[in-house]
């Protein structure tokens, strides 16, 4: 793969499975140096995601500062006429219910530190206003953190090098008819994000599941004898178990949503069709949480890069190169 | 015993008018002042405190907080410009003017962000600490969306805001909590269970130009600089919001001052369960649930105010300024 030079990150996650593999390829990248990792609520509460990524740097060997953050989405769960419940029944196979993402990650260890004392958003505050190089922040979940910190010093923009989000869909949707979960949680957050003129670069699910991994994929990591890429199999075997139960035998694959994102960081050729578009995002009734392209002949200034695919191939090789060793 | 005290101001008119108030009550220590958007931008509330709190000669800290709410001017059809001016003798008078007429401050904000500031302050402190918030609900929203737990640490608060029977920003809401609304609502769903000073209560606490000279016998810096805010009130209420007495003002934020040191300024006042509505003609609508059986009670609301006690209040507050 392409080598950059190093450059530094902070994940922004809810760890959640897919973002247990993504934290694991940003530790093993020879080109980030990983400042910090905060947590958010999403796939679970803050205090589980904050427990499974204390446990993974642990089982990874590293001590990240991991900073816990926001528990709740800025304002959306104050109405309750707003789009609050995911449209998916519980999924009982056999008596076992399956899910996508489990409280806590199997196989890793009790952590033995604890997150820091600061709360993520003042982490980032406090970062950015003594930061004097460049910073790339990579958020997988709901970004509410963010959003908060960017409603109380939108100028801190300017010290962000790259903002690279894991959300949205523009063809393709998953927790509602109109959206996908990071930005569904909380659609707000992304709006502020977008009005700091940050100009992120979003990973959508269009570009997750061009690069969706199946079981020859899982095989072919298994076949690494890495705890690392072990792991990463058994989570993506977790997700196409649930995933071809929820969907039919015919879906024996899964997008490793989060992981693509921090790929993206190492090699941005990974993803295709990046466009540059204007996108707004919607705020209320049944476009809650939808990536709003400004489709008209004359659309508005463009405020974020859009990748409608992905290089599936290139995924995998640098899932495995990462975690060769 | 003093009552520590944190204000929350958009200085505004009557926030400089409420911030006096506090300063020259013998019952309260003025411990912090967080800055708030919302009469007029967040560097001019800034401004304006420091330039206050300067001519007094005082050095309180002052804490530059959110400069836009939390989510409402997201939304296109939500952001909707809405201020309070009128024309006298050809003249545009407004209710705040953006910068006091006063010279430029002897020192500067602090560093900290103001949901910060109570965050830190809240968790670290042992004692008591009342706050009373006249401007838009960002930063308390702010700081109890990142810490819920610091509700616990707040003695009391009140908030002027809102409105039941009264408006005054749109035909359903009051300008205070049409600004943030979510904010209000993030406060009210903390347990804080905060007292409420709304337009019900504000347009009954009216002071009169006959009462404004009253306050102008005193003759210090505050007593003066307060009745000419008040007159210029005077101006725009004849103009464009009569009250129901002639020559008068509201002073809002002064009586949510008034109402910590001295409750009985406030009247008809109701446990009662209020939220607050987000959207469309009702946005920053106060809704309060008039079911038979309500929900829990999350406010104190107080629907009226007893006028001769507050400007009384306010006449003998103002006697206590002395220039250092």
């Amino acid at each position: 793969m392409e080598k950059m030079k190093t450059r530094k990150v902070i994940l922004d996650v809810d760890t959640g499975s897919d973002d247990a593999i993504a934290i694991m390829c940003a530790i093993k990248a020879e080109s980030i140096q990983l400042e910090a990792i905060c947590t958010v609520w999403g796939n679970l509460t803050v205090d589980k995601t904050t427990l499974n990524t204390l446990g993974l740097c642990e089982a990874m060997g590293v001590e990240i500062p991991v900073y816990a953050g926001c528990n709740r989405p800025m304002v959306k769960d104050r109405s309750k006429y707003r789009d609050l419940e995911d449209s998916y029944e519980p999924l009982i196979i056999d008596g076992k219910e399956l899910k996508i993402h489990y409280d806590r990650l199997e196989g890793i260890p009790e952590p033995s530190r604890k997150e820091e004392d600061r709360h993520a958003v003042r982490f980032y505050y406090d970062y950015l206003i003594e930061a004097t190089e460049p910073v790339t922040i990579i958020a997988t979940g709901p970004l509410t953190n963010l959003g908060f910190l960017f409603r109380l010093a939108p100028q801190l923009a300017e010290k962000v090098e790259q903002l690279i989000i894991m959300g949205g869909g523009v063809h393709i949707t998953n927790c509602s008819p109109a959206g996908e979960a990071n930005i569904w949680h909380d659609p707000e957050a992304l709006q502020i994000i977008l009005d700091t003129g940050i100009h992120p670069l979003l990973v959508p699910l269009d570009a997750t599941h061009a690069a969706a991994l199946n079981l020859d994929d899982c095989a072919r990591l298994e076949s690494l004898d890495t705890f690392a890429a072990r792991f990463t199999a058994k989570l993506a075997r977790q997700r196409i178990e649930y995933e071809s139960a929820r969907f039919g035998e015919y879906h024996s694959f899964s997008a490793i949503h989060d992981a693509l994102a921090v790929c993206a960081s190492i090699d941005e050729s990974v993803l295709e069709d990046v466009q540059e578009l204007a996108c707004r995002v919607g705020l209320s009734g049944s476009a809650d949480g939808d990536i709003l392209i400004d489709r008209r002949e004359v659309p508005e200034e463009v405020n974020v890069s859009i990748a409608l695919s992905a290089n599936k191939e290139k995924f995998v090789a640098m899932l495995c190169e990462l975690f060769a060793n | 015993m003093k009552k520590k005290v944190i204000l929350d101001v958009d200085t505004g008119s009557d926030d400089a008018i409420a911030i006096m108030t506090a300063l020259l009550s013998p019952d309260i220590e003025v411990v912090a002042i967080c800055t708030v958007w919302g009469n007029t931008a967040l560097e001019n509330t800034t401004e304006n405190t420091l330039r206050l709190l300067s001519r007094m000669g005082l050095e309180i800290p002052v804490y530059a907080g959110v400069p836009t709410a939390l989510a409402k001017y997201l939304s296109p059809e939500r952001d909707v410009p809405a201020f309070i001016e009128a024309e006298v003798d050809g003249e545009v008078v407004k209710m705040h003017d953006d910068l006091f007429d006063l010279p430029e401050p002897d020192y500067t904000k602090e560093d900290l962000p103001a949901p910060f500031f109570y965050i830190d302050y809240l968790s670290e402190t042992e004692e008591p600490v009342d706050i009373v918030a006249v401007g838009p609900l960002t930063n308390l929203g702010f700081a109890l969306s990142l810490k819920p737990e610091i509700a616990a640490k707040i003695n009391s608060l009140t908030i002027m805001g809102g409105g039941y029977n009264v408006a005054n920003v749109t035909g359903s809401a009051e300008a205070n909590f049409w600004h943030d609304p979510e904010a209000v609502q993030i406060i009210l769903d903390s347990g804080v269970h905060p007292t409420i000073v709304p337009l019900d209560a504000t347009h009954k606490a009216i002071i009169t130009k006959e009462e404004i000279s009253k306050l102008r016998v005193s003759d210090n810096f505050c007593s003066n600089f307060a009745a000419g805010l008040m007159e210029q009130r005077v101006l725009v209420h004849s103009e464009v919001q009569p009250l129901y007495l002639p020559d008068s003002a509201t002073v809002h934020d002064a009586l949510a001052v008034a109402a910590l040191v001295d409750r009985e300024v406030l009247q008809d006042v109701k446990d009662l369960n209020l939220n607050v509505c987000f959207t469309g003609v009702a946005e920053g609508r106060c809704v309060i649930d008039r079911r038979e059986a309500p929900a829990e009670s999350n406010c104190s609301f107080a629907f009226s105010a007893d006028r001769e006690r507050f400007v009384g209040f306010l006449i003998d507050t103002f006697k206590n300024f002395n220039e250092r």
